[in-house]
């Protein structure tokens, strides 16, 4: 292998694309402003201010009244505005004047002190289930926070029963927002299609223009070429995983733990593994509307089913197989193992192997479909 | 730089047969081009000379036969053969999106000219012997037909290739240009190169110092313009590869059988 030939095409590479605005703008450009959208979305998904209206029932117990001292923390939480309703609070909620209200029975501080189940009615409108199942969600939050904060106020003594619900999260926190579970795997998403595309076009382009020929009626080899165009466009990976990295964690403000130089190798490993499966594939293609085919038939599975928006483990059996050869699969994985559990390395070395082993494959394929013969 | 064996012929064919499914691209072709000539390969489109071209290259895998360039099989020996080659392929295959320059720097570089200082006094050199030292940086996807002809030709000669390979090396180049062509094919002939040239344009078969001409992967008929003309019994070229090849030309209309031959 010639190591000069080899960097003679890495050097072409990184020359056409520093020429080609659109694609580099692609490459660099779309990810960041798909991130910022996708942050917006996912930021103001967090806060979604709730209004809120309580029906307190509570007769209270002794000198304690339950019902009110949560209310009180209630109106402080983040992100729910306690709205005063006269009357009935059910029909706040079907007109909409409140999102949601609360309704406290009379016996709820004598219930908590009795140490009896205490139950607490949300009333919501219901039609819309994600909205539902939201507003629920913050309730819940709203609440435990509320109690835990209740229970840590009242001294001893005369204060109401322990209702400790003291979170325990192994990793992350209550803080951990949606944004901050979808930036790792973004990272690898875009790392992956984006090189994969620009990889799988510009190849077939060098086929169809019939550089190609003039490239192989040189003494140059199919592996240096392979691995020319490997270096040159995992330069571009290399870059484009940077900027990635630090406008989520410095401009979204996404909250890691881990260390970013290995969030870095994962995704140049798997945007390797993406060059050489864009060669492959483009040899299957005649035309680039046909590469172009490509994309959704690559990208739907690994968007999918790699975890990135349903957990592998909830979808059922035969999909899971099709997860576990996805190489997105894998990166995902390590990458929030990385960014969100904090591990190192050697502890997402499994995953990394495999994403190095597809790497490795897909170099072998691309050579092989790589021929200097035309017949 | 090697040049095999100095004794052998440029190129020796020998039964050469390229089967394509249902189509004998090339059919027991057999050949010797000596050494610093100009051969010209004539014959209709689909004849077979662009996949003869690409067989002397090791590009396309014989079926059966053989094929030796500079005492060198192509076979066992393509990369040594390729070094010492240069093509020029009928579409202009550039990369758009790179200036002249660094089209023709790409080209010398996967021929393996490392010396950055002697790679780009040799650029200098090619690019101002096809006019384009002015035009050095501009993208390629800015150039006319006939410029990016030039700079496919800068590109092929680039390595000093002592078999040049020239599929259609004029189409769509201007008469002036396609004279200073012929004019440097004649230079780098005369200075030991042997040029391979396919052409449908008659004039700039009379240029050459043999031909071949070729129908259905076949040679109908090899030798100088002269040989051939006397083969055949008539006064040009033109007749002279209509009556070889069978066909007869009807004198009073431009159609008819004349329309293989016509540029």
């Amino acid at each position: 292998m010639s190591i000069a030939r080899t960097m003679a095409v890495t050097r072409r590479i990184i020359n056409q694309l520093r020429h080609d605005h659109r694609t580099l703008g692609m490459i660099f450009v779309a990810p960041i402003i798909l991130l910022a959208l996708l942050g917006y979305l996912l930021r103001s998904e967090e806060n979604p201010s709730l209004t809120l209206a309580i029906s307190n029932h509570d007769a209270g117990a002794g000198l304690v009244n339950a019902g009110q001292l949560l209310t009180s923390k209630l109106k402080q939480s983040e992100g729910i505005v306690v709205k005063n309703i006269s009357g009935d609070v059910r029909e706040a909620v079907r007109n909409g004047t409140v999102d949601a209200a609360l309704v406290f029975s009379p016996t709820f501080s004598a219930d908590l002190l009795a140490h009896k189940p205490v139950a607490i009615s949300i009333v919501l409108e219901g039609s819309n289930p994600s909205q539902t199942g939201t507003s629920v969600l913050q309730l819940q939050r709203a609440m435990l926070q509320a109690v835990t904060t209740l229970s840590a106020s009242v001294p001893g003594g005369s204060a109401p029963p322990q209702v400790r619900i003291s979170p325990d999260l192994i990793y992350g926190n209550l803080n951990l927002k949606p944004l901050d579970y979808f930036a790792p795997v973004m990272i690898g998403f875009f790392a992956f299609f984006l090189i994969f595309v620009i990889t799988c076009v510009s190849f077939l382009r060098e086929r169809t223009q019939g550089t190609m020929e003039r490239l192989f009626a040189s003494p140059i080899t199919r592996g240096e070429v392979v691995v020319g165009y490997m270096l040159g466009f995992g330069l571009f990976a290399m870059i484009q995983a940077l900027l990635i990295v630090l406008f989520t964690t410095l401009v979204l403000q996404v909250q890691y733990t881990g260390n970013l130089l290995w969030v870095f190798l994962v995704t140049l490993i798997l945007a390797i593994g993406a060059v050489n499966l864009g060669i492959f594939l483009s040899s299957f293609a005649r035309t680039e509307l046909q590469a172009v085919q490509f994309i959704p038939l690559v990208i739907a599975p690994s968007f999918l089913l790699s975890g990135l928006l349903f957990p592998v483990k909830d979808l059922p059996g035969w999909l899971q197989a099709v997860s576990d050869v996805l190489p997105m699969t894998y990166a995902n994985n390590a990458l929030t193992d990385i960014m969100i559990r904090g591990k190192g390395l050697l502890d997402v070395l499994p995953e990394f192997g495999v994403l190095l082993l597809f790497a490795a494959l897909m170099v072998v394929v691309a050579s092989l479909t790589l021929r200097r013969e035309v017949a | 730089m090697s040049n095999g064996n100095e004794q052998a012929p440029a190129v020796v064919i020998s039964g050469l047969v390229k089967q394509f499914g249902m189509v004998r691209a090339l059919d027991g072709l057999s050949l010797t081009i000596p050494r610093g000539i100009i051969y010209g390969l004539l014959g209709p489109n689909g004849s077979g000379k662009t996949t003869l071209i690409r067989a002397l290259l090791g590009l396309v895998r014989p079926t059966s036969g053989s094929v030796q360039v500079m005492g060198r099989d192509v076979q066992t020996a393509g990369a040594q053969v390729r070094a010492d080659s240069g093509y020029m392929t009928q579409s202009p295959a550039l990369y758009n999106e790179l200036s002249v320059w660094e089209n023709v720097d790409f080209s010398a570089r996967i021929f393996g000219m490392a010396d950055g200082g002697k790679r780009k006094e040799r650029i200098n050199q090619v690019l101002r012997l096809v006019e384009l030292d002015q035009r050095e940086n501009s993208p390629v996807s800015n150039l006319s037909g006939g410029m990016r002809q030039r700079v496919l030709l800068a590109c092929t000669l680039v390595h000093q290739p002592q078999l040049l390979l020239l599929d259609e090396p004029t189409v769509g180049v201007d008469p002036q240009l396609r004279y200073s062509f012929w004019r440097y094919f004649r230079q780098l002939a005369d200075s030991g190169v042997t040029l391979i040239v396919s052409s449908h344009v008659m004039d700039e078969a009379e240029r050459c110092d043999r031909l071949g001409l070729m129908r259905a992967g076949k040679l109908l008929a090899e030798g100088t313009a002269e040989e051939i003309r006397a083969q055949a019994g008539v006064g040009n070229l033109e007749e002279a590869f209509l009556k070889l090849s069978g066909t007869e030309p009807l004198p009073a209309s431009p159609g008819g059988g004349g329309d293989r031959i016509r540029q």
